[in-house]
């Protein structure tokens, strides 16, 4: 609901600890108010933590990407990194219920709002047309998943790109 | 072809090859322009038909259609923003862009077109939003008909187990309504996110459990539109 985020806090030593904001993921603009004097950007973030201390990895895995639209990485020197969730996920596309299935899609780098703005339009309409696809039968699901992944690492080419959820293997989406 | 990051356009394209720009244009939420030969016929509060000539015409992500000939600061054929924008082929492209309330259509048909581009189009102002990022969800509460006559809302940050729901509430006939808040216009996926929050809510309370969702948002795709009818949702427009 909202535009919700995660917003990750490096702590001396390397690990997280993972707050949330409702409506970070609106356009990525905490990346240029979240600062040492004012760390949670007025109330933009709950200063209250859901996790302590966890390694990036579990980070990346805290991401719903079918709620969350942004994660902010903030490193101890308060120099913060911003990615955008791409939800692979089609069961509303199909008519079929979309709760209860795994978390499904991939974690991109952007480097500033009007570079989140542009790749969010470009997936949708890069999903819309996938979707259209399988909704018409002349794709398969899996196959469906291996264009869109495949779409997004060369659109993505140069930045950080993560898979979170499937270490490789499809996933239910 | 010229082709940057932000920018797709053709010169003297093909109808096939122009309805491919278009069609991909307005699925991304481009600036879309076409420019060639072509006929105009509206049809809604009055009726009116313009013959064969040269005219530019601009397709706004926000639904304004504008059609302008070389003269003049005013387009000789609009339509507002809230329309829906649909392109085809026949033996033409087919630009039709419609509205319901109150009904009216704009068809333009162009037998040969000399441009077409596609813009991605970044405005900082509108990244930069006035108001405090609370407001939306504040005046829903103030004024509760926003959303509709006799909607009461009962809780915000209700959990459920896909997540805690933005505004929580009931209708005039009782029944419960989820309602989701978005500041800016919106696709397919918020559609996907708000039924699996009214999917979830069912499964909290019990089995007849009727739930509505409500998307708010300033305006959503013409694909969400359609999935949001398909899904037995609604759609209430709101600007933050």
């Amino acid at each position: 609901m909202a535009h919700r985020a995660l917003v990750a806090y490096e702590r001396p030593g390397g690990r997280y600890d993972v707050h949330t904001s409702r409506w970070g993921g609106l356009d990525l603009s905490l990346a240029e108010t979240i600062s040492p004097a004012d760390p949670y950007a007025g109330e933009a973030v709950d200063p209250v933590p859901r996790v302590v201390a966890r390694p990036f990895a579990d980070v990346l895995t805290m991401v719903d990407p079918a709620r969350h639209e942004a994660l902010y990485c903030v490193s101890s020197e308060y120099v913060v990194d911003t990615y955008l969730p791409l939800w692979f996920g089609l069961a509303h596309y199909l008519g079929e219920p979309a709760f209860g299935r795994g978390p499904d899609g991939l974690v991109v780098a952007v480097d500033s709002p009007a570079d989140a703005d542009a790749f969010r339009k470009w997936f949708r309409a890069a999903k819309d047309t996938v979707a259209e696809a399988v909704v018409g039968g002349y794709l398969s699901r899996a196959d469906a998943r291996a264009v869109l992944a495949d779409a997004v690492s060369q659109r993505g080419t140069g930045r950080e790109l993560f898979d979170p959820w499937t270490n490789g293997e499809t996933n239910e989406y | 072809m010229t082709t940057t990051e932000s920018v797709r356009a053709r010169t003297n394209p093909s109808i096939e090859t122009a309805h491919s720009v278009v069609e991909t244009g307005l699925d991304s939420d481009a600036l879309v322009t076409i420019f060639g030969e072509c006929t105009v016929d509206y049809e809604g509060r009055a009726e009116s038909t313009l013959g064969p000539g040269d005219r530019h015409v601009m397709c706004k992500p926000d639904g304004t259609v504008l059609v302008h000939t070389d003269e003049g600061h005013q387009p000789v054929n609009w339509q507002p923003p809230g329309c829906t924008h649909e392109v085809s082929v026949d033996d033409a492209l087919v630009l039709r862009s419609e509205r319901s309330t109150p009904e009216e259509e704009l068809l333009v048909r162009f037998r040969d077109v000399e441009h077409v581009a596609a813009f991605d189009v970044t405005d900082p102002e509108e990244l930069s939003l006035s108001g405090t990022e609370e407001d939306l969800r504040e005046r829903v509460l103030d004024d509760p008909e926003l959303i509709e006559p006799g909607f009461t809302p009962l809780s915000t940050e209700r959990e459920t187990p896909a997540g805690a729901v933005d505004i929580y509430g009931e209708d005039a006939n009782g029944r419960s309504v989820v309602v989701e808040l978005k500041r800016r216009r919106v696709g397919p996926d918020a559609v996907g996110q708000l039924a699996r929050y009214v999917e979830a809510l069912e499964r909290d309370l019990h089995d007849e459990a009727e739930v509505r969702g409500i998307l708010v948002a300033p305006s959503v795709t013409d694909r969400a539109r359609t999935l949001l009818a398909e899904r037995g949702l609604e759609f209430v427009s709101l600007e933050p």
